[in-house]
C-alpha cells in the first residue's frame, strides 16, 4: 500500500533516480521534477536502436518507470514558488535531491523551508562525498567513485592497474542506500509526523561494501589485489570450458560427486577427498578437470554440478540471463512499453504489476500544474515563455 | 538513550555469512532490535579457544563477524529440538520480522515456514533469501558469495580489455543484495503500517543482482548488442582511465565528460595546446587517440602523488580521484572529517575497535552509529527468555539442561 505515499524527486543521473525507482515500483506516487532541459540521463548512451521508443536512453528508460515528469526551473523566483505550491498541495512524505552540497539551498528551498510548509516531509540529499568535509565539492563519475571508495584498489591483477567493476555499481549502490534511508524516514514520519534530513555520501556508501574485508586493514595489513583467485581452498576458481567460463567449487557436496560429474574414476582417489590437504594435489587434479571442462558447455556443467550439490556457476552474459529458465519461471522480466525490462529486486504485495514506461520530458505538466495545482492556462503559457517549465 | 528511527521494530535474525547479516545490520544501525539466533552446533562464527568470555570477545574482534553484528543482541537456541521451536514460536508472537537465508525449504521442514508463523502472529513479515528464490527449477541450487556476480553477468563485464573475465575484489553481490533485502524488509514493514497485513518476501538473490545489470540486459534485448569487457575505458567518455602516480602501486582515475573539463585537464598537465587542437575536440576523436593522450597524462601523473593530482585537478573542476587502498581509507582526511570510522570501548575494556559508521548523517549530526559490539554467542539469552518472553527461572533451568541454550562454554 504505497499508493498513499508521495515523493517529489528532484534528482537526476543514476543514484537518485534508482532510489526513487525503488519507491515508484512499489507503487508510490513519484513526481520527477526535471530542469527544463531534462535529466542528463535522457541523453546518456546506450540508446535503443529500435523504433517507437518514448525515450531513447536505455538507462533513463529503466531508471524512471512508474514516475510522472514535470519540468520546473527551481532557480527562478516563479519556479521556486511553484515548487513550494507543489509541496503544499501534494504534501510529500519524501523529497529526494542531488544538487550537491548547498545546491538546493541556492534555489531558496532548504530543509527548513520544506519543514515550514509541511512538517512530516523528509529530505534525502544524495551527493558524491556528502555535504561536509574537504572533498564535498569534488566531482566524480562512476570510475572516480569506485576508485576513491577503495573498491578498485582490490579489483584486478596485482601487477597491473586497478580495475573498475563493469557496471555502474557505485552509483546504484548509492541509490540503494538512499532508498533504505527514504524508507527509514518514511516509517518514522508515518508514526511521528516528524521529517528528517538525511545526508548521503556515495563515497561512504561504497566504502561500506568493503566491510567483510577490513579486519586485516584495521590491524595494519594492506588488502592487495588478488586477480581472479577467489578464496583459499581448491578448487575454487574460474576455468574455461568449451563455450565460455565456469566457476568450479567442490562443495558443499562430497568430493566423490566431482569424480562422478566428470566421469573420471582417477579423480576419486582417497587423498583428494580431504579439503584441507587437496591443494597439495593441484597439479594432478587440475589437468583431469580441465580435460573434462574443455569438452563440455557451461550450462550443462553448471546444472550437472548443482544437481550433485556442487556450488558451480558459470560466467553469464545478458543473453544467458534473458534465456535463464529460473528467471523465466519466476516471471522476472516484463515488457514495459516496447521494451523488455529486468524485474524489481524483490516483490511484495505493493509491487506494481502493470508498470508504466518512463515519462517523456514534462509529460505530466498539464496534469500536475493545471489539474492538481489549478493554475490557469494563461499563467502556464507565461511560465513556458519564461522557460520556467 | 535518544530514540532512533526504527525503534520498536523487532527482527528475528536466522541469517548467516554475509548478505543476510548485513541486511539486518543496516536495520539494527537505525534502531531495530535484531535478535541474532545461533546455536553451539550451528554458530555463524568460529569457536574460540579457550571458550572464556574475554576470549570470545577477542575472537569477535578478529573476524568480520563484528562489523556485521554490532548493535544486535544474541540468542543461542537449538531449533532442532521441539522445546527450541516452542521458544522460537513464542518469540515470533512478539516480533515483527523473521529473516533467514537457509536453502529453500529448510524453514518449512522445521515447521517454521511463513504459514506456520502466520498462525502465531497474523501480521508477521517473513523474509526468505536463498540464492535463487524459493520456487523454480534452480530453487535447490547452492550459491556462494562470488556466485552472484558470475551468474548475473557483472563478472563477464569486469576485466582488462582482451583479458579474462574477473571478480570484483569485494564480491559486491553479497553486500548489494543485502541492501536490497533490507529495503524489501522495511518496505513490507511500511506497507504493514498502511494495511495491517503481514507479508512473505520470497527474495531471490539472483534476481536482486540481475536487476542491477539492467543496462546490458536491455541493450541486448532491444539492440542485440552484447557488452564487452573494456578495462577502465568507456565507450562514451575519453579520457576515462586509471593513471599511474609517483610511488608504488599509486594511481588516480580521470573521467572527462565535457569540453570545459578537457580544456582544464590539458592546462593543468601543461598541454594547453593539445586542448586547442581540433584533432582532440570530441569524445570519439579523443578515444581514437587515447594512446597518445594517455601517454601525455601519465607523464604528468607519474611526477606527483595521487593526492596532489586529485587536489590540483579538482580545483579546476576535473573529475579526478585517487585510488584509495584499504590503508589509505583509514587515514584519509575526508573520511576522518566526517567521522565515518568509529571506535567503541569494548565491555572487556581491552582495546578500541574500528567500525564503519552509518552511510548517512541525520539532520547534520555525526552521532556514533555503533552503540554496542557484536553479541557473544547466547549473550542475551537471559534478557530474551526472562524479560521478553517471561519464562520462569525454574523452567529455564529445565530447558538449559536439554542443551537448548548451549554456548561455547558448554562444549
Amino acid at each position: 500500500m504505497f499508493k498513499n505515499i508521495s515523493v517529489i524527486d528532484l534528482s537526476t543521473g543514476i543514484a537518485g533516480p534508482y532510489c526513487t525507482k525503488i519507491l515508484s515500483d512499489l507503487g508510490a506516487n513519484v513526481i520527477k521534477v526535471e530542469p527544463p532541459e531534462g535529466d542528463i540521463t535522457r541523453i546518456s548512451k546506450p540508446f535503443f536502436n529500435t523504433p517507437g521508443n518514448v525515450n531513447q536512453s536505455i538507462k533513463f528508460s529503466f531508471l524512471n518507470t512508474n514516475k510522472k515528469s514535470i519540468t520546473l526551473d527551481l532557480f527562478t523566483s516563479s519556479g521556486l514558488s511553484l515548487a513550494e505550491n507543489l509541496i503544499r498541495t501534494i504534501k510529500p512524505h519524501l523529497i529526494v535531491e542531488n544538487y550537491g552540497p548547498g545546491g538546493l539551498q541556492k534555489s531558496g528551498l532548504s530543509f527548513e523551508t520544506i519543514q515550514s510548509i509541511n512538517g512530516f516531509t523528509s529530505l534525502v540529499s544524495i551527493s558524491n562525498f556528502g555535504s561536509t568535509g574537504p572533498y564535498r565539492n569534488y566531482k566524480a563519475m562512476e570510475i572516480n567513485l569506485q576508485a576513491v571508495s577503495g573498491l578498485m584498489s582490490i579489483t584486478g591483477e596485482p601487477d597491473a592497474q586497478p580495475l573498475i567493476a563493469g557496471a555502474d555499481i557505485a552509483q546504484l549502490n548509492g541509490g540503494q542506500v538512499a532508498a533504505l534511508s527514504c524508507l527509514t524516514y518514511l516509517y518514522k514520519s508515518i508514526l511521528t509526523s516528524v521529517g528528517t534530513h538525511a545526508d548521503i555520501s556515495l563515497m561512504e556508501a561504497n566504502i561500506d561494501l568493503l566491510e567483510n574485508w577490513m579486519l586485516g586493514a584495521f590491524q595494519g595489513q594492506l588488502m592487495p589485489r588478488r586477480g581472479k583467485r577467489h578464496q583459499s581452498g581448491f578448487p575454487s576458481e574460474v576455468y574455461p570450458c568449451s563455450d565460455g567460463y565456469v566457476s568450479v567449487n567442490a562443495s558443499p557436496g562430497p568430493w566423490s560427486e566431482m569424480a562422478e560429474l566428470m566421469e573420471d574414476t582417477s579423480l576419486d582417489r582417497e587423498e583428494y577427498h580431504e579439503r584441507s590437504s587437496r591443494p597439495k594435489y593441484r597439479d594432478q587434479i587440475e589437468p583431469l578437470m580441465t580435460k573434462w571442462l574443455d569438452k563440455n558447455k557451461k550450462k550443462e556443467i553448471f546444472h550437472g554440478a548443482q544437481k550433485r550439490r556442487l556450488a558451480f556457476s558459470y560466467i553469464a552474459n545478458a543473453r544467458d540471463l534473458l534465456e535463464s529458465d529460473q528467471l523465466i519461471d519466476r516471471r522476472f522480466f516484463s515488457n514495459i512499453g516496447t521494451n523488455t525490462h529486468p524485474g524489481t529486486p524483490f516483490k511484495i504485495e505493493s509491487t506494481v504489476t502493470d508498470s508504466k514506461e518512463a515519462p517523456s520530458l514534462g509529460e505530466h505538466n498539464q496534469e500536475i500544474y493545471e489539474d492538481l495545482l489549478g493554475i490557469q492556462q494563461d499563467n502556464i503559457r507565461t511560465l513556458v515563455e519564461e522557460k520556467v517549465i | 538513550m535518544t530514540s532512533l528511527p526504527l525503534n520498536g521494530i523487532r527482527i528475528i535474525d536466522l541469517t548467516r555469512i554475509w548478505a543476510g547479516p548485513r541486511a539486518t545490520k543496516l536495520l539494527a544501525d537505525m534502531g531495530a532490535q535484531v535478535i541474532k539466533i545461533e546455536h553451539l552446533n550451528h554458530a555463524d562464527r568460529a569457536k574460540p579457544n579457550p571458550t572464556t568470555e574475554s576470549s570470545q570477545r577477542k575472537m569477535n574482534r578478529a573476524t568480520p563477524f563484528e562489523q556485521k553484528h554490532r548493535n544486535k543482541i544474541g540468542l543461542s537456541l537449538d531449533l532442532s529440538l521441539d522445546e527450541g521451536k516452542t521458544v522460537f514460536r513464542d518469540l515470533v508472537s512478539i516480533s515483527d520480522v523473521v529473516i533467514e537465508n537457509f536453502s529453500a525449504g529448510v524453514m518449512n521442514r522445521l515447521g517454521l515456514g511463513h504459514e506456520n508463523l502466520k498462525a502465531l502472529k497474523p501480521d508477521i513479515i517473513t523474509v526468505s533469501m536463498p540464492g535463487f528464490g524459493n520456487s523454480g527449477p534452480w530453487k535447490d541450487y547452492v550459491a556462494y558469495g562470488v556466485t552472484q556476480e558470475q551468474i548475473t553477468g557483472l563478472y563477464e563485464l569486469t576485466g582488462y580489455k582482451d583479458g579474462l573475465p574477473m571478480k570484483t575484489g569485494t564480491n559486491v553481490g553479497d553486500p548489494m543484495n543485502a541492501t536490497h533485502a533490507a529495503i524489501a524488509t522495511l518496505s513490507a514493514v511500511v506497507q504493514r503500517l498502511q494495511d495491517g497485513q503481514g507479508e512473505y518476501v520470497d527474495f531471490s538473490q539472483y534476481e536482486s543482482f540481475s536487476t542491477l545489470m539492467f543496462e546490458s540486459i536491455m541493450n541486448y534485448a532491444a539492440n542485440g548488442i552484447l557488452s564487452e569487457r573494456k578495462g577502465n575505458e568507456s565507450h562514451y567518455q575519453s579520457p576515462h582511465d586509471t593513471y599511474q602516480c609517483k610511488g608504488t602501486d599509486e594511481w588516480v582515475t580521470i573521467a572527462i565528460s565535457n569540453e570545459e573539463e578537457w580544456r582544464n585537464l590539458c592546462e593543468v598537465i601543461g598541454k594547453a595546446d593539445v586542448a586547442k587542437n581540433s584533432k582532440y575536440s570530441s569524445q570519439q576523436s579523443r578515444h581514437d587517440h587515447r594512446k597518445y593522450l594517455n601517454y601525455e597524462i601519465s607523464k604528468f601523473t607519474k611526477s606527483k602523488s595521487k593526492y596532489e593530482i586529485m587536489n590540483l585537478l579538482q580545483a579546476r573542476g576535473v573529475p579526478c580521484t585517487a585510488v584509495l587502498n584499504t590503508q589509505d581509507l583509514l587515514v584519509d582526511e575526508h573520511v576522518k572529517n566526517r567521522n565515518f570510522i568509529e571506535h567503541l570501548e569494548h565491555p572487556d575494556g581491552e582495546t578500541h575497535k574500528y567500525y564503519f559508521g552509518s552511510t548517512w548523517r541525520e539532520n547534520g549530526s555525526t552521532t556514533q552509529a555503533v552503540r554496542s559490539p557484536a553479541p557473544l554467542l547466547g549473550e542475551h539469552n537471559g534478557y530474551i527468555c526472562a524479560e521478553l518472553l517471561g519464562i520462569s527461572n525454574d523452567k529455564l533451568d529445565v530447558l538449559a539442561k536439554l542443551g537448548l541454550f548451549a554456548t561455547f562454554s558448554d562444549n
